[in-house]
């Protein structure tokens, strides 16, 4: 608690800033991306439009209807979620009725007095009911587990008894829509030590009750492996009739088709690793066993080796499977046969199957936990009638693709009218000439484009996220990261830092002159930097900082410096130490003196913990040479743009996912995926310091990976970062058409094409030409 | 104590990585971006067991249904400009996700 209050009050100071400092607006230098860039069909709309169009409110909310993309749709989508009251711990568990759901949560307080059963039921219509069970006669005052009795509404539920001898005695109990027990029904065949319990149950349309058994009891067990689960069928009476041994393997039933039970287990070898799985149907009349389908190793995965692996009998020769990407049909044999409901056609991000029922006339009832574990009833049909539905694509890097996902999910459900499709196989020059034809994707992640030097490609958004709620929440210099000219033109959702460290305490500050003095005076290092080596990336990394803080020219007076004894100090030094064709390693090379320094990037809080490790918690974060002194740099993601030629429709789509994108949600989303980097919400940038801990493992390209362990540090990350963040600038580079000229030059001099003397004129020359043009 | 594994590498910063025709020795690569191999693993921890309910006479109920698993996805680096995989640096598991099979938090 004292270091999330300390955390708190680090986060105080960092507000302090992040409300009163502005990051610098920038000069609409960068990399200009090269492509057939065609011409362009329409003009430039006004700034003053377009912040009138994204000060709207640009989608609203329509009544839910599912879209027709597949051979199913949802008649009806409802969350199933009980009350969060209590302490951590009793479980909940799901059933299904006929047409509805319902989720039994054991709400637990410190005294027993407190502690309560909830059981919420939600139609198929979306009423909802939510009681206190309240069973309360001489001797039950709690249920402890429910089950789907298929082809109804009611359902059996199960309590215990402890005597004063402390045996425990069983009974389930059916009760109907309104909880009113109906019937109850001792059961005697139990171990009466009270480690055996009820806990998958299902009543098939006989009757009959089938049911798992677990361990529960009032000790903690040895949890290193599990207890004995067995199968149980007992008549409508109570009476056993199969009992079977299932430990070692993660067992489920379902619902067959015709009404009867199934038995789905996943079989584990003696280490504990999947090996297959089997779908069986014990007979409850004779106790035979009849096994329906079977797969091992070579089957698809999704039928034995996936978590929670689901499938039944959807007729007597076919299966119906779920994975991660839908509800499909398969035939015996496992190979898939039709694809019934995509999840991600229709915003549903799904973690498991609990429950799920065929009917006769071809629906399909289930309760599904979304990825935050949360119950939803979804009912399906086939699908009758096409529904109008409005798409627009998002062109994204594959790799950046989970990044966006679970927010792509969230707005197609949220808005089932409208339809966002991720794609990711765009070839880049293509891609920008079906952009500057004014076709192609409405939404573009400019890591496959480019973002500044394809202005005239994106439409501005000024005013997406204006108003006090979101110039609260957002970290504005993070935020400035996607503007040019100071005009919003794309969406910065994650951001990084950067700086450089050195192994000395001294200096503290130092721009380009010193810098370079410094490297020069030192007689013991072989390299200056770590990472990729040659004169002109040194050059790049340390001597330019855009046309504005550079060392080799003044853009205002058009000057160059390139004749002069400061920069043939610059060639003499990167290649007496930029020449080595291997990189330079990180960490040791400097701290044993051969190296003058490291550039570090800090992209998650754990990687603060790592670079501490690494060098010390007194190192030396100095920051990059500057013209004014030292300088850190922040820079962000590559920004999210949209299509100017897109229609207003399109841009309302797209602006509203952008807003979804930078909510708490989405941006909590989003950082379980490593491509994402520091949150541009302070809220979210918080929380992501707070998820530090023992399993962190901090990733970045050219350093060692770790386990943090015991390691970890938070309020020094807090500190740490707050502090850069605070100082840090925007990373700038020189126009492209500059740097090409410089890059062609510089390395034909490295090459040895041309002398020092040659270069120096035909930088001189090409540069100040370029200058002068710009001018 | 941090586990620390064996690796070697290079820090980098973005200036020029792109299809220019500029000579492969002047592009900069900024291998920044995690792309997700086809391959992943998970580390079994275990039965979680968890306070299930209290009985009658105030004794926890504890129940030990609930599998837990830690789930690890490999990862490669690339270039975030031009794709390019890196290949001096292999590939390095991403933790994903601890699975509880029953929701019990």
């Amino acid at each position: 608690m004292r270091r999330r209050i300390k955390l708190l009050l680090l986060w105080m100071l960092a507000t302090a800033f992040l409300h009163g400092c502005g990051g610098e607006n920038h000069t609409g230098e960068g990399q200009e991306v090269s492509g057939a860039n065609g011409e362009f069909t329409s003009e430039e709309p006004s700034a003053s439009g377009e912040d009138l169009f994204f000060q709207e409110l640009l989608l609203e909310e329509e009544t839910w209807r599912d879209n027709s993309l597949d051979a199913y749709s949802a008649t009806a989508s409802f969350p199933l979620k009980p009350q969060e009251v209590g302490i951590v711990g009793g479980a909940r568990e799901y059933a299904l009725g006929s047409t509805c759901g319902a989720v039994f949560k054991k709400h637990l307080f410190e005294s027993l007095e407190e502690c309560w059963d909830e059981l919420k039921t939600v139609t198929d219509q979306g009423g909802e009911n939510s009681v206190r069970l309240a069973f309360r006669d001489d001797t039950h005052n709690q249920a402890w587990g429910i089950g789907s009795i298929m082809g109804s509404d009611h359902f059996m539920m199960w309590d215990f008894v402890v005597a004063e001898d402390a045996e425990k005695t069983y009974q389930f109990f059916e009760v109907d829509g309104q909880q009113q027990i109906l019937r109850r029904i001792s059961i005697d065949f139990l171990a009466d030590d009270g480690g055996e319990s009820p806990s998958h149950i299902l009543v098939d349309q006989e009757g009959n009750i089938h049911f798992t058994t677990c361990y529960i009891g009032s000790q903690l067990v040895d949890d290193s492996k599990p207890s004995k689960t067995c199968y149980i069928i007992a008549d409508a009476e109570g009476e056993l009739l199969f009992k079977g041994d299932c430990s070692g393997n993660a067992i489920r039933l379902v619902s067959l088709y015709d009404g009867r039970v199934g038995l789905l287990s996943q079989l584990t070898d003696s280490q504990g690793r999947r090996t297959g799985s089997r779908l069986e149907y014990v007979d409850p009349g004779t106790g035979e066993t009849v096994l329906l389908a079977e797969f091992g190793e070579d089957a698809p995965k999704a039928l034995w080796r996936t978590e929670n692996c689901y499938y039944t009998l959807w007729d007597e020769k076919t299966l119906l499977f779920a994975d991660n990407k839908g509800l499909h049909l398969a035939d015996l044999a496992g190979n898939a046969t039709e694809d019934l409901y995509l999840w991600s056609n229709h915003g549903i991000g799904i973690s498991q199957i609990e429950e799920l029922q065929i009917r006769e006339d071809g629906r399909v009832n289930l309760i599904y936990t979304d990825n935050n574990g949360d119950g939803n009833l979804l009912c399906l049909e086939p699908t009758r009638e096409q529904v109008e539905i409005r798409k627009i694509v998002f062109a994204v890097p594959s790799a950046m693709r989970e990044v966006y996902y679970p927010t792509v999910v969230a707005f197609n459900k949220k808005y089932p009218a409208y339809h966002i499709e991720l794609k990711t196989d765009y070839d880049r020059t293509a891609l920008l000439t079906e952009l500057a034809a004014g076709r192609g994707p409405v939404l573009v992640d400019t890591m496959l484009t480019g973002f500044e030097g394809n202005q005239k490609l994106w439409t501005p958004l000024e005013g997406l996220f204006a108003g006090e709620a979101w110039e609260e929440a957002l970290i504005p210099k993070a935020m400035e990261l996607g503007e040019i000219d100071g005009t919003l033109y794309g969406v910065v959702y994650s951001f990084g830092l950067q700086t450089v460290v050195i192994p000395k305490e001294e200096p503290t500050d130092w721009d380009y002159k010193t810098f370079l003095d410094l490297i020069e005076a030192d007689s013991s290092i072989q390299a200056i930097y770590n990472g990729q080596n040659s004169p002109w990336i040194f050059i790049s990394n340390f001597l330019l900082h855009g046309l504005e803080d550079n060392y080799v020219l003044d853009a205002g007076s058009g000057e160059t410096y390139f004749d002069s004894e400061e920069f043939r100090r610059v060639l003499r030094l990167g290649m007496k130490y930029c020449t080595e064709q291997e990189n330079i390693e990180s960490v040791e090379p400097m701290l044993e003196g051969k190296v003058f320094c490291n550039i570090i990037d800090v992209r998650r809080p754990e990687l603060i913990d790592l670079y501490r490790l690494c060098y010390g918690e007194e190192a030396n974060y100095i920051g990059f040479p500057a013209r004014e002194g030292a300088a850190h740099y922040i820079y962000g993601q590559d920004p999210l743009a949209v299509r100017i030629t897109a229609t207003d429709e399109e841009k309302r789509v797209a602006g509203t996912f952008l807003r979804m994108l930078l909510s708490e949600e989405g941006q909590t989303e989003g950082m379980k995926d490593p491509n994402f980097w520091l949150s541009v919400r302070k809220d979210v940038l918080e929380e992501q310091i707070a998820q530090v801990n023992e399993q962190s493992m901090p990733t970045i390209y050219g350093f060692t990976q770790i386990t943090l362990g015991e390691d970890y540090d938070r309020e020094y990350d807090a500190r740490f970062l707050y502090e850069l963040l605070e100082k840090a600038r925007p990373r700038k580079y020189f126009p492209k058409d500059l740097n090409t000229i410089l890059i062609e030059e510089v390395y034909a001099y490295t090459d040895g094409t041309i002398t020092e003397e040659e270069l120096i004129k035909r930088l001189t020359r090409r540069v100040e030409l370029y200058l002068a043009e710009q001018s | 104590m941090a586990t620390l594994l064996t690796g070697s590498g290079f820090a980098s910063l973005a200036s020029v990585c792109d299809e220019s025709g500029l000579p492969e020795a002047t592009h900069v690569h900024e291998f920044a971006v995690c792309r997700r191999a086809d391959a992943g693993y998970s580390v079994d921890k275990g039965v979680c067991v968890y306070l299930y309910g209290e009985d009658q006479n105030g004794n926890p109920i504890y129940k030990d249904d609930c599998k837990r698993t830690d789930q690890y996805q490999w990862c490669n680096y690339i270039c975030r400009i031009c794709n390019k995989m890196n290949d001096t640096q292999g590939a390095h598991p991403h933790y994903v996700r601890t699975v509880h099979s029953v929701k019990h938090l």
